[in-house]
């Protein structure tokens, strides 16, 4: 089976390099940390007030999930921002060109090998993520969606990312590129949603769909529905004055992200066309 | 085999190559010659299809560059101005990272990166990190690198500049031996003593265009018979210089000693003619020859500074008139 050149390549080289291996360790000593203090500070409450307090498992589970979830939206950018700048820096880029590898290869090769990256770390923290339920609260399954309904979201980043990479003349400029345009997506699209809540109509805030295309509202929806929450989406649009059809709430999981999905499709293509050697 | 038509290149407004013409037979060793900045590299660029131009076309073995991009790119090497490292890679693994770029694996590839390892004189340091090299050692690297998918055209962008006296000799050899086994070699340069050491074939460029191009010996013919005169005199300089001073085809004069250069503006029976009046009116004329072309007399000419290579040949205690 032939693999692509750049995925053997950058999985060599990370790893020889201790960047990923210290970056696991960080995240899961970040998510044991809070997971174990949380159980622990729980179940010392209980043994004082006798009373039963699994709601506040389930609060720390959803407080780490989100807490993995934020440490990944500053990995992921930053793992691909370097990825076409940093060839440009070390003046491969035209060696690679001028190879039989086409763009979408070389795109291909370094989103693959940093989702490899963060698939490894994503594996890594399950022991951490599962700490809070040690005494239920959300099934495995659920879980196990929940973790793989991040793929896609990492994918996302990781896409944002090499976008940076093409558009930046260094590193740093692109990751910097990279963070901008992932603040936009989790951040910007909910400030406009509540923005143009003020001045749209009851019902009418068509400006909220934007949020498909934010990862958050994603995880939260997911993580909401583990905890049997089902109303959480609609109070959430009905807060920003947008009354979304029933089937919309029902799978807005998996129409966030597919919309996701499509976004990253359209970093992959302008990339490529950042890349190709261009023509008049 | 390499043929550059009316290629133009813009910068924004800038304008790097302006109606470029190049023709490369096949088998030549072309030296590509030119001040800073006079469109070298873009060109380079362009030939290779990492750029395309605005206007023009390249061809090469009769298919337009970006048209065929696989099948060109099968045959054409590049080695660039500045060596890419991968600080984390060996240089065996740098090897086979490029080879499978070309979609050659396995053992096929592991024969072809010890023959070229072999050739290039790195095999003991195959196992070493690329960073680790010596410039020296990352250009015919970079050239090994260039040659992995057996490429017909080899494009070199300055290839000798930084290396030392000895391995710029070796990655002559190198480049002389290619040569030899019917690779189609274009190396550009600022080491002029380089190119015409190894070329057959010399283009000059200057501002975006071709100044001239052609087989090196006969560039070199035409250009001498435009290089100024110097005439020797035995004793007293004085007489012949005011005698030269009448001629009217005679436009500039400097002295050195009993050394008189001027730029003669005649053809070579008017120069017959000087040479014969001199000798009629008894000046002591001890030698009258036109200066020998180099390929650095050339450069200076074509490129614009005609002059100052007067002024150089000239240096101390000279007299200009």
């Amino acid at each position: 089976m032939k693999v692509n050149p750049i995925l053997k390549r950058d999985m060599m080289v990370q790893s020889r390099s201790y960047t990923i291996p210290l970056v696991i360790s960080g995240i899961n000593a970040v998510l044991f940390l809070v997971g174990l203090l949380g159980v622990f500070g729980v179940t010392a409450r209980m043994q004082h007030s006798a009373e039963n307090e699994y709601e506040a498992f389930i609060s720390i589970y959803i407080l780490v999930v989100m807490i993995w979830f934020g440490l990944i939206v500053l990995v992921a950018p930053s793992l691909t921002a370097g990825g076409i700048s940093g060839e440009r820096q070390t003046k491969t880029m035209d060696l690679m060109l001028i190879t039989l590898m086409k763009p979408m290869d070389i795109i291909g090769g370094k989103i693959i090998s940093s989702l490899w990256s963060i698939v490894v770390m994503l594996i890594s923290c399950i022991p951490a993520m599962m700490i809070p339920l040690l005494f239920g609260g959300v099934s495995t399954m659920k879980t196990i969606l929940i973790m793989l309904s991040m793929i896609p979201m990492i994918l996302l980043f990781l896409c944002i990312g090499i976008f940076a990479s093409s558009i930046g003349s260094t590193s740093i400029r692109s990751t910097a590129i990279a963070y901008a345009i992932t603040a936009f997506i989790c951040i910007g699209t909910v400030v406009i949603a509540v923005l143009s809540a003020n001045f749209a109509g009851n019902g009418n805030n068509y400006l909220a769909y934007m949020l498909v295309f934010n990862p958050a509202t994603t995880i939260l929806s997911m993580l909401a529905n583990a905890i049997g929450e089902v109303s959480f989406l609609g109070k959430l649009f009905d807060a920003l004055s947008l009354s979304p059809e029933r089937a919309f709430l029902r799978f807005y999981p998996i129409v966030s992200i597919l919309f996701q999905l499509m976004l990253s499709a359209i970093f992959v293509i302008c990339t490529v066309l950042n890349i190709t050697p261009k023509r008049k | 085999m390499l043929k550059v038509e009316n290629v133009k290149k813009f910068y924004g407004k800038y304008c790097a190559l302006d109606g470029l013409n190049l023709e490369i037979d096949e088998g030549a060793l072309y030296g590509f010659v030119g001040p800073n900045g006079a469109g070298k590299t873009t060109a380079i660029k362009i030939m290779t299809g990492i750029m395309y131009p605005d206007e023009g076309t390249v061809m090469i073995d009769d298919m337009k560059a970006g048209t065929d991009n696989i099948r060109l790119k099968r045959r054409i090497g590049y080695v660039p101005d500045s060596f890419g490292v991968y600080s984390n890679l060996k240089v065996y693994e740098y090897m086979e990272f490029f080879a499978s770029c070309y979609d050659i694996n396995g053992l096929k590839a592991r024969k072809r990166i010890d023959k070229l390892l072999k050739y290039v004189d790195l095999m003991d340091r195959s196992d070493f990190y690329v960073d680790a090299l010596s410039r020296g050692m990352k250009q015919k690297l970079s050239l090994a690198r260039a040659l992995i998918h057996d490429p017909k055209i080899l494009i070199m962008d300055e290839p000798t500049s930084g290396l030392d006296p000895r391995t710029r000799y070796e990655f002559k050899q190198i480049v002389g031996e290619l040569s030899d086994g019917g690779k189609t070699i274009v190396i550009s340069s600022h080491i002029l003593s380089d190119i015409s050491e190894l070329c057959t074939d010399i283009g000059i460029i200057d501002q975006g265009s071709l100044v001239m191009s052609g087989r090196l010996m006969d560039v070199m013919k035409m250009v001498t018979a435009q290089n100024p005169i110097i005439i020797s005199v035995a004793s007293k300089i004085t007489p012949t210089v005011k005698f030269l001073k009448s001629e009217k085809e005679v436009k500039s004069m400097a002295i050195k000693g009993n050394d008189i250069m001027i730029n003669f503006e005649g053809n070579a029976k008017q120069e017959a003619e000087l040479l014969k009046k001199l000798v009629a009116q008894n000046l002591p004329v001890r030698s009258f020859s036109r200066e020998k072309g180099s390929l650095e007399s050339i450069f200076m000419q074509l490129t614009g500074h005609g002059e100052e290579r007067t002024l150089m040949s000239y240096e101390a205690g000279e007299e200009s008139y």
